[in-house]
């Protein structure tokens, strides 16, 4: 990840190697001031253990209030603001793009609104064509679930707009498409056909970050729009049980029937 | 989740009612192995893995994902569990005893 070699220990490379061999074990060496990467990474790793130490701990907790008010304590907020001034000294760079990100994580996590909304669209307004936002239409779309989906919605659509890159374009229809099938307003969710066709049409091809592409994840849900509402008769579908039995969903016309989607892993 | 089934399986067992597992944990044998494990009396469709095809079908991205049906076979219910499941199968059973 951190580039340790620097020009002048070109020259002197076999000084240089011991001293690169002493900067893996000890760290960053004294008076080599860290690049902003591996400032941004050093943050990272911090809070990674902090979040590693601090599940151990919780896990460890038996009283459920306890672990309640714990939770809610939880480290994270401390990092964002690392983070975030981090990004404000490398402003425009590589590392402030992967920082907002950070920033607009970790604000999400802790329903930080606007902390959120300003990352997001500090990282529209200067990091758009950076390849660190592709996870950003998710996380955005995610966010709708915890601030309300009519606050995310206009940052999905000033991303789509600004964006030129596909997967990033992709990825806000998905989310705009899914923020429409989840409404309760009719005109809403009247628009979600209109969104997963053009996914479909559009970005067919391409692959989501799950592995599979766009054009049969907008066919699964227009099949789920159009079959499986409350209100809609889903298409029969044949199974065969654990005893090797073949049975239909037909065969419990006349019966209240519980469809259990499960797994016991 | 599981407990909450089992009851209610048992309380309808002579009631125009049934619960159906789509199970997503492997094939048939492993699937045997876990229901004998957690004693669940109730019929599974055999789907294999999470992308099985019925799961597959119906669009399933978590799980567990609950469809209610009433007796002519319309979704009546989605993603009810424990208690509003057992509302909501009480509910459609009432209704469908007093046509």
């Amino acid at each position: 990840m951190s580039t340790l070699v620097s020009l002048p220990c070109f020259a002197r490379w076999a000084l240089c190697a011991a001293a690169l061999a002493l900067t893996f074990t000890l760290g960053f060496a004294e008076d080599a001031k860290p690049d902003p990467q591996q400032k941004f990474d050093a943050i990272q790793a911090r809070m990674e253990k902090a979040q590693t130490d601090f599940m151990e701990k919780l896990m460890a907790e038996q009283d459920r209030a306890k672990q309640r008010a714990m939770y809610d304590s939880r480290p994270g907020l401390e990092f964002a603001a690392e983070f975030k001034t981090l990004a404000v000294e490398t402003k425009g760079t590589e590392v402030a793009a992967q920082s907002w990100m950070k920033v607009a994580e970790i604000s999400g996590e802790f329903d930080q609104e606007e902390g959120f909304k300003s990352a997001v669209e500090t990282l529209i307004a200067e990091h758009i064509t950076s390849p660190h936002i592709a996870a950003l239409p998710a996380m955005i779309g995610g966010m709708g679930w915890t601030l309300g989906d009519d606050k995310v919605e206009p940052l999905l659509q000033s991303l789509l707009a600004k964006s030129a890159h596909k997967p990033v374009q992709a990825g806000a229809i998905f989310e705009l498409a899914q923020i429409a099938m989840r409404s309760d307003k009719p005109e809403k969710k009247a628009q979600t056909r209109a969104w997963f066709e053009r996914l479909s049409k559009e970005f067919g091809d391409l692959k989501s970050a799950y592995g599979k592409d766009y054009k049969s994840i907008a066919a699964g849900f227009l099949f789920e729009l159009d079959h499986l509402q409350i209100g809609q008769i889903p298409p029969d579908f044949e199974a065969i049980d654990e005893n090797g039995v073949k049975f239909k969903l037909s065969d419990y016309r006349g019966k209240v029937v519980v469809l259990d989607f499960w797994g016991f892993w | 989740m599981l407990p909450h089934e089992k009851t209610l399986v048992k309380r309808l067992a002579d009631k125009p009612f049934a619960l159906i597992g789509i199970n997503s944990d492997g094939p048939v044998e492993k699937v045997k192995e876990i229901l004998a494990r957690e004693q669940i009396t109730w019929r599974q469709a055999v789907d294999e893995s999470t992308d099985g095809p019925l799961a597959t079908k119906w669009n399933v991205s978590g799980w567990p994902t609950i469809y209610v049906l009433d007796e002519k076979g319309v979704i009546r219910y989605r993603d009810v569990r424990d208690q509003e499941m057992e509302d909501a199968v009480m509910t459609l059973l009432a209704a469908g005893s007093k046509k």
